[in-house]
């Protein structure tokens, strides 16, 4: 059994896209000893704590879907040790088809998309680099991008960009690409649309709000839990905010940025890894949410008291957000309002509950 | 903006409007005076509202019967004497009671609802109060004092009274006396169908039935019978009804008991022996096995609690239920299962295979997925009426089916690859992850 609330992220671990009900968003980490992967499983049926189990075991005691077996097949393949790794993995096994029809569908139009989402950085960050030798873009589009003549000017720029960083101009290709991969999931400050991890830091302000509006009509037991969950996102959101604001600084000052770029691109990166980190689990709780959003009070209840052990609390090295009388006040009141779940050691798996499951890779954000 | 062709053309608009606000449109559309327009518009958008399900207005009529409505059968399907309720009751219930209740009450309770958020259920709990304990009151008089059999003129409507009619008004009237309490419970349970009751759920539900058996054991058994109709084992709250003290003999008891299993029983052969006319269901896989599924978890449960009260007749009503849901699901899943997932599928068995440009749309993966769902659902109610045999020979054919099933030959690796996936995806949901696994491995030579 495990604690509420972890020391670090490595001990907090990742949410995995699991489809199998008993392993729905489990959080996968590196076992102290021998570094394999083990699994924090929050207990079913109402009862105390955490399962922590390693994947042999989990293959022993409950009946996985083929999903779940390609997918922690692939997890090991990669070597998947961060919630960035881990979602490309999982939208790439999803991609196949193997959690339905619809959930391929979606991650193939988020791969897709995001592939665009990354061209579009790229440009953006082009465009920075042009001002700072003063060029106007309307003197590369004019011809329309696509041209040659475009095509030939825009080099011809970046040259005289490489030139002036004192970077061989394959290089500067090379940086620049490196960069809106990375910061893609964040955004621009000037990109019409934010990243996926900025959209997502956005809906955790819109989650505590209403879980705050809901609580004040429920039961005040429940209404506890509520509360604590909002308390949570504001923090996470508070420091999302500050992350993203880190980033936006850093890609401020390209001159800088590529003057210094080792340096610059590894504290990007840095901030990036904090923000997944931060933000891992929330999209899947933020589909619940919306779910529960057009029903009525009792799901409202349950979607509450059913999101408390999933919930991504901030490990102490980030910030102590929970002591441990209150840490146990919440888990009675949640055993309270659980209800009793299937037995799912009984082997059989519900593919109506897993096709539940499925549909909730469409909030991949 | 007056014409009907406005109305119409503006509900064409909202439908380019996301969910929530379309919603808002409705709400502006529902308190226009004239139901002409309003349905012109409902017309229009019924599609997204079937699947928005957005909460229906309440009114004052809707908020009275809110707590009798897991009762209410359809009037082609009611049965007396069974413990359900018509539809066609609300008519001259509603007649009745809006002619002996204060005109003003009803008026404050229209202007409250008007004002209400209908996700509030607190808020339309607290307004229904008075209105279910007055008309429960003038039902209860009206009863008392007028219970001939005929036709009564009320105010300016009339009515017809017979012996059913008289006793679903008596029904009704009971179960508005304990409204409080089934409108409470309600509040905190999980909606219908219940699947089981949380530590706190049952504290409620045992608490209830105590106060209420302190005032009288013919209250609870009301209570229980609603609360009955909501729960997806109905055996689990007639555990709890026997299990709990209640402050009557053990022989009251275990009668009261006795008589609510057998109700429920009753009702469920009754909808058992339904089932085939119900088109609707029975042409749709999906229904058909979630409808069979739900109609054995009754049954098993009810059996399991009734235990040792369970007479001759009781033992029959049960092998009649198991009978017809066997047949049932036998003619409108099983037997259809092949054509149902096949026709799905781009290149049906037998024909070599098919282009690599013949890929199922998602509609027909989804479709596929369905059929091969109702018919694993199937599998799991098939030792329970008995057709186990049937089920599984018809799932170890369509295996066989499917793993003959080749991917395109012309075809390059990743359209191979995800065909492949899309049939050892269907034969998971057919077989099992094992068995998809064993294939998957065997054409891959690896996970």
């Amino acid at each position: 059994m495990a604690g509420l609330v972890a020391n670090t992220w490595a001990e907090r671990g990742i949410a995995v896209f699991f489809t199998t009900p008993a392993l729905s968003q489990a959080r996968m980490r590196r076992d102290d000893g021998s570094q394999r992967y083990e699994f924090v499983l929050p207990s079913l049926s109402g009862g105390k704590g955490y399962y922590i189990m390693p994947w042999k075991s989990i293959l022993e005691t409950i009946t996985t879907t083929l999903h779940d077996r390609v997918l922690f097949d692939r997890i090991q393949k990669h070597n998947v040790d961060d919630p960035i790794k881990m979602r490309y993995v999982t939208l790439d096994v999803a991609a196949q088809g193997l959690a339905g029809p619809r959930a391929a569908h979606k991650a193939k139009e988020i791969l897709d998309g995001e592939k665009q989402y990354q061209i579009m950085t790229t440009f953006l960050l082009i465009l920075q680099l042009l001002k700072l030798i003063n060029v106007s873009p309307s003197n590369l589009i004019a011809h329309g991008l696509d041209s040659i003549a475009a095509q030939k000017e825009l080099k011809a720029t970046l040259r005289q960009v490489a030139k002036r960083f004192n970077v061989p101009q394959d290089e500067l290709y090379v940086r620049i690409e490196a960069l809106s991969t990375l910061i893609a999931p964040i955004g621009l400050p000037q990109a019409t649309e934010p990243g996926r991890l900025r959209a997502l830091s956005d809906e955790l302000l819109q989650f505590s709000q209403n879980l705050r509006k809901w609580s004040s009509e429920l039961p005040d037991e429940i209404a506890y839990l509520g509360e604590f969950e909002a308390n949570i996102a504001d923090l996470t959101n508070q420091m999302t905010v500050k992350v993203v604001a880190n980033v936006f600084s850093e890609t401020e000052s390209l001159t800088e940025l590529l003057n210094t770029w080792e340096k610059h691109f590894s504290a990007i990166r840095e901030q990036v890894k904090q923000l997944a980190w931060l933000l891992d689990g929330w999209d899947y709780l933020i589909g619940e949410f919306r779910d529960a959003a057009t029903k009525g009070g009792r799901e409202r209840e349950a979607m509450i008291a059913n999101s408390f052990p999933l919930l991504p609390i901030l490990p102490k090295s980030q910030l102590e957000t929970i002591n441990e009388s209150q840490a146990t006040t919440l888990k009675t009141v949640h055993r309270r309002w659980v209800r009793a779940n299937e037995d799912w050691r009984t082997g059989v798996l519900d593919y109506e509950q897993v096709q539940r499951n499925e549909t909730r890779k469409a909030d991949f954000k | 903006m007056s014409t009907l062709e406005e109305w119409r053309r503006i509900a064409l608009a909202s439908l380019g409007l996301p969910d929530k606000r379309l919603l808002d449109v409705l709400k502006l559309v529902e308190q226009a005076p004239d139901r002409g327009r309003v349905r012109v518009v409902l017309d229009q958008i019924r599609p997204r509202l079937v699947r928005l399900r957005p909460p229906r207005p309440m009114t004052a009529q809707r908020l009275l019967f809110r707590p009798v409505e897991d009762l209410f059968d359809p009037a082609d399907r009611y049965r007396a004497k069974i413990g359900r309720l018509s539809r066609t009751i609300v008519q001259p219930c509603w007649i009745i009671v809006h002619n002996r209740i204060e005109q003003t009450l009803l008026q404050s309770i229209d202007d409250r609802l008007r004002a209400t958020d209908p996700f509030n259920h607190r808020d339309i709990f607290a307004t229904g109060l008075p209105l279910w304990q007055d008309a429960a009151q003038h039902l209860t008089s009206f009863l008392a004092a007028d219970t001939s059999i005929g036709r009564h003129r009320i105010g300016a409507e009339n009515v017809t009274i017979t012996e059913d009619v008289r006793q679903q008004l008596l029904d009704i009237a009971d179960i508005l006396a304990i409204a409080p309490e089934i409108e409470t419970v309600k509040l905190h349970l999980s909606e219908r169908p219940i699947l089981g009751f949380s530590p706190i759920e049952l504290e409620l539900v045992s608490t209830t039935i105590a106060r209420l058996a302190a005032d009288s054991i013919r209250k609870v058994k009301t209570f229980v019978l609603v609360l009955l109709a909501r729960m997806a084992r109905p055996g689990d709250l007639l555990q709890v009804l026997t299990d709990l003290p209640l402050p009557c003999s053990s022989a009251d008891h275990a009668d009261l008991c006795k008589a609510v299993g057998a109700n429920a029983l009753t009702a469920l052969t009754h909808q058992a022996q339904e089932l085939r006319q119900h088109q609707s269901i029975a042409t749709d896989p999906v229904a058909a096995s979630q409808t069979a599924e739900q109609l054995v978890a009754r049954l098993t449960s009810l059996e399991r609690s009734m235990g040792g009260q369970r007479d001759h007749a009781g033992a029959q009503q049960a092998q009649v239920v198991r009978r017809e849901i066997a047949t049932f699901v036998l003619d409108n899943v099983v037997v259809k299962a092949n054509q149902e997932l096949f026709q799905n599928l781009s290149s049906p068995p037998g024909s070599g295979g098919g282009s690599a440009a013949a890929v199922p749309t998602l509609e027909q993966m989804e479709n596929a997925e369905k059929a091969a769902l109702s018919l694993r659902r199937c599998a799991r109610v098939a030792d329970a009426v008995g057709i186990r045999k049937d089920v599984e020979r018809k799932l170890a054919t369509i295996c066989t089916e499917l793993e003959r099933h080749s991917p395109p030959p012309d075809a390059d690796e990743p359209t191979q690859t995800e065909s492949l996936m899309r049939l050892v995806r269907l034969i998971e949901l057919i077989a099992g992850p094992d068995e998809a696994q064993r294939i998957l491995t065997a054409r891959l030579g690896r996970l």
